[in-house]
């Protein structure tokens, strides 16, 4: 009984150790989008030949290196979260799941906010209020996937600290 | 799990000398600290978006860069008391992390105030817009920084309390 505890707790702490090498990824990458983001914001201009519509803007993603990068790295910060949630899940931290799924929907929809600041910057739209306001809904959310992924370590440290210095004193106790 | 086990175990963490009362203290001002963070964003933000975005400058004086540069002061004044209280009280990860979010504090601040002393716009010339990045990046390097600080400091006060120390 007390070997299967231990097997327990070692698979636990290797899932763990899984889940913070994923989550460092995740962080390098989204400092790598912010900074290849400031790119775009100082030195990216929408071109005049740019359309309206779904594949142009599309297109535009791959044609400058500094907003290709940006839409890259976002992804792979974005996707980082997929990982983490089957290993949170087969450790069964349902807390880190939801933060996870809800910095994923918030990546969502910065992406499609993304798309729209350039469909409102497009020269045949021009409207600049709403490009504005798409960027600003773009970098909150943004900030909101920051802000919940990092909530999720709290939890991840919480049972990485239980399964050391408490674990053990459960399975003694039950062993009585 | 007994005392000798526990003893053992806690030589691989980095708990200090502060104790449970002075860590969770500590902690407060972490958290302090990300809500200065996140004003120091948003007012970011909006200077980018909806001021100099386009042809537009911005002076020092203006009301919303006053509020960011505050911000961005008590960020400092925040990390610099984190990276002490880990210098002091033999938290070497987060003197180092807050070290480093000092750092990065201090040139990224030379990196605005660059930023606006060139121009303060998008069309201000090459020197602006890379003092504007460098403060950029910067930054947030710093937010990452001083939460990995802050993660040090939450785990010493589970171990404490998971092992019942004060």
């Amino acid at each position: 009984m007390r070997e299967v505890k231990r097997v327990e707790e070692g698979e636990l702490g290797k899932t763990l150790h899984l889940i913070y090498l994923f989550l460092y990824l995740q962080f390098a990458f989204y400092w790598a989008t912010i900074a290849a983001g400031m790119l775009v914001n100082y030195y990216y201009v929408i071109p005049d030949s740019l359309q309206p519509d779904f594949t142009s803007i599309f297109l535009q993603l791959f044609a400058a290196p500094s907003l290709f990068a940006h839409v890259a790295f976002a992804v792979l910060s974005t996707s980082m979260s997929i990982p983490v949630i089957v290993l949170a899940m087969r450790t069964k931290l349902m807390q880190v799941v939801l933060l996870h799924a809800g910095a994923i929907t918030a990546r969502m929809v910065g992406f499609v906010c993304g798309m729209l600041f350039m469909y409102f910057g497009s020269s045949s739209i021009g409207n600049g209020d709403l490009a504005n306001l798409s960027t600003f809904i773009m970098a909150s959310v943004f900030l909101t996937a920051v802000i919940l992924t990092f909530m999720s370590r709290i939890f991840i440290v919480s049972e990485d600290v239980r399964i050391k210095y408490q674990m053990p004193a459960q399975t003694l106790t039950g062993r009585r | 799990m007994g005392e000798a086990q526990i003893d053992a175990t806690l030589k691989g963490e980095e708990i200090g000398n502060l104790g449970l009362i002075g860590l969770k203290l500590t902690l407060r001002l972490c958290y302090a600290n990300f809500i200065v963070y996140l004003i120091l964003y948003v007012t970011g933000m909006y200077i980018n978006i909806y001021i100099t975005g386009g042809v537009n400058t911005i002076g020092i004086s203006d009301p919303s860069n006053m509020i960011h540069m505050v911000a961005a002061i008590l960020n400092f004044v925040f990390t610099f008391i984190v990276m002490v209280v880990g210098f002091l009280y033999a938290m070497r990860k987060v003197a180092m992390f807050s070290l480093g979010a000092v750092v990065c504090l201090i040139v990224g601040t030379l990196g605005g105030l660059v930023f606006l002393e060139t121009g303060g716009g998008r069309l201000s010339g090459a020197v602006t817009l890379a003092a504007g990045w460098i403060m950029s990046i910067l930054f947030m390097l710093a937010l990452f920084l001083s939460y990995y600080a802050t993660l040090k400091i939450m785990r010493a006060i589970k171990v404490l309390q998971a092992t019942n120390r004060t």
